[in-house]
């Protein structure tokens, strides 16, 4: 007998906003854990000679490094502010569907606005 | 919320999930166009028995027809809920209603989903009162106070609509209990009467049982009772961290 089928199409059901930021949390996770590496190599040459400094500066400089390290910071920014929204949540707070909606959309803003002012600042 | 008059909805497009163990045919969806009575707002269960009166193989459960038995779980347009006590004003938009089985769990046939790994779950709580206090049958006095604590949580049905639509359940339903268990979970553990509560929280206290829940909330958003698996969820939480520090 064949194993019988499980419905599971995620683009087909409903994700409330809170959904949405939990997986965001996660991909955000995702992305640091890819991109920290390479900057934090860049922190260590930048800190180890004058010419590491320098090599540094110039590769910041270049627009492909910018976008990674602009995506990096939004990816630092939404998660430390998911995982305090979370935090909060553990501690009893927050805990109605109308709360835990607001505090979705809250965090999900309040990461774009400090995202574009870090944008602002790299560029 | 959306109201769309009924009046407006002369046939109904509906789309159901069709599966067949015997034919051993992938599922499908099934379109049908059913004349919907226009002058009140039906359920999505009487929706369904219109669309059986066409196609009578269209197999669904159902029972009390009143959101007490919690039978007619489903998948409508996107989001669990009971069949029965669904109108279709909420649901239907642009006259389209799409209908699938629970996620996450084997489907039997269309409708039907196996509810094996959800009650295995609920089993695993014991969900019953443990007391040393029982004195040959008699029953055990509680406190109105504490009789208040059990509202919001004794009132599930374990229509299965809360886990099923709980990603954490969907990746690990052998592992991490599912919001209708924990609630429940929950409810004996904060029962005056019970004298297992540390045992209780002895078995929740992995990385799995109840950790995995993050909170997303979806349990909440489908319970059509209105209850708060998350909440009680969290109490669950603060009690194990308690006990550790």
């Amino acid at each position: 007998m064949s194993k019988p089928p499980i419905y599971l199409n995620l683009l087909k059901i409903q994700l409330p906003i809170a959904g949405v930021s939990s997986i965001l949390h996660r991909v955000s996770a995702v992305g640091i854990f890819f991109l920290f590496l390479p900057f934090s190599i860049l922190l260590v040459m930048a800190s180890n000679s004058e010419d590491g400094y320098l090599t540094a500066i110039y590769l910041l400089d270049l627009i492909s490094v910018k976008i990674f390290l602009v995506l990096l910071l939004i990816g630092l920014a939404y998660h430390y502010i998911s995982g305090i929204r979370h935090l909060v949540m553990d501690f009893g707070y927050w805990g109605t569907l109308k709360a835990g909606r607001a505090s979705a959309i809250g965090t999900i803003v309040l990461s774009g606005l400090v995202s574009l002012i870090l944008m602002v600042i790299v560029w | 919320m959306n109201t769309i008059a009924t009046e407006q909805i002369s046939t109904l497009k509906m789309s159901i999930y069709r599966y067949d163990p015997d034919t051993g045919n992938k599922p499908f969806m099934q379109e049908m166009d059913v004349d919907i009575p226009g002058d009140k707002d039906i359920m999505v269960l009487d929706a369904l028995h219109l669309a059986k009166e066409q196609d009578p193989s269209i197999s669904f459960r159902r029972s009390c027809r009143e959101g007490v038995c919690g039978s007619d779980g489903m998948n409508i347009n996107g989001k669990n809920g009971l069949g029965c006590i669904t109108p279709l004003s909420e649901v239907v938009r642009k006259n389209k209603l799409e209908i699938r089985p629970l996620p996450g769990l084997p489907v039997v046939k269309d409708l039907i989903v196996d509810m094996t790994q959800f009650v295995d779950q609920y089993k695993k709580i014991r969900p019953y009162l443990i007391s040393d206090k029982q004195d040959n049958g008699k029953e055990i006095p509680q406190t109105v106070e504490d009789r208040d604590k059990l509202d919001g949580l004794y009132e599930c049905i374990l229509c299965g609509c809360c886990s099923t639509a709980c990603p954490s359940f969907w990746w690990n339903p052998d592992k991490f209990l599912g919001p209708a268990a924990l609630l429940q979970a929950y409810r004996f553990i904060s029962d005056s009467r019970d004298t297992a509560r540390e045992e209780r929280l002895d078995q929740l206290e992995d990385a799995f049982s109840v950790f995995r829940c993050h909170g997303i909330m979806n349990c909440v958003s489908v319970c059509p009772k209105g209850l708060n698996p998350t909440k009680a969820i969290n109490e669950i939480k603060k009690m194990l961290v308690k006990r550790a520090l």
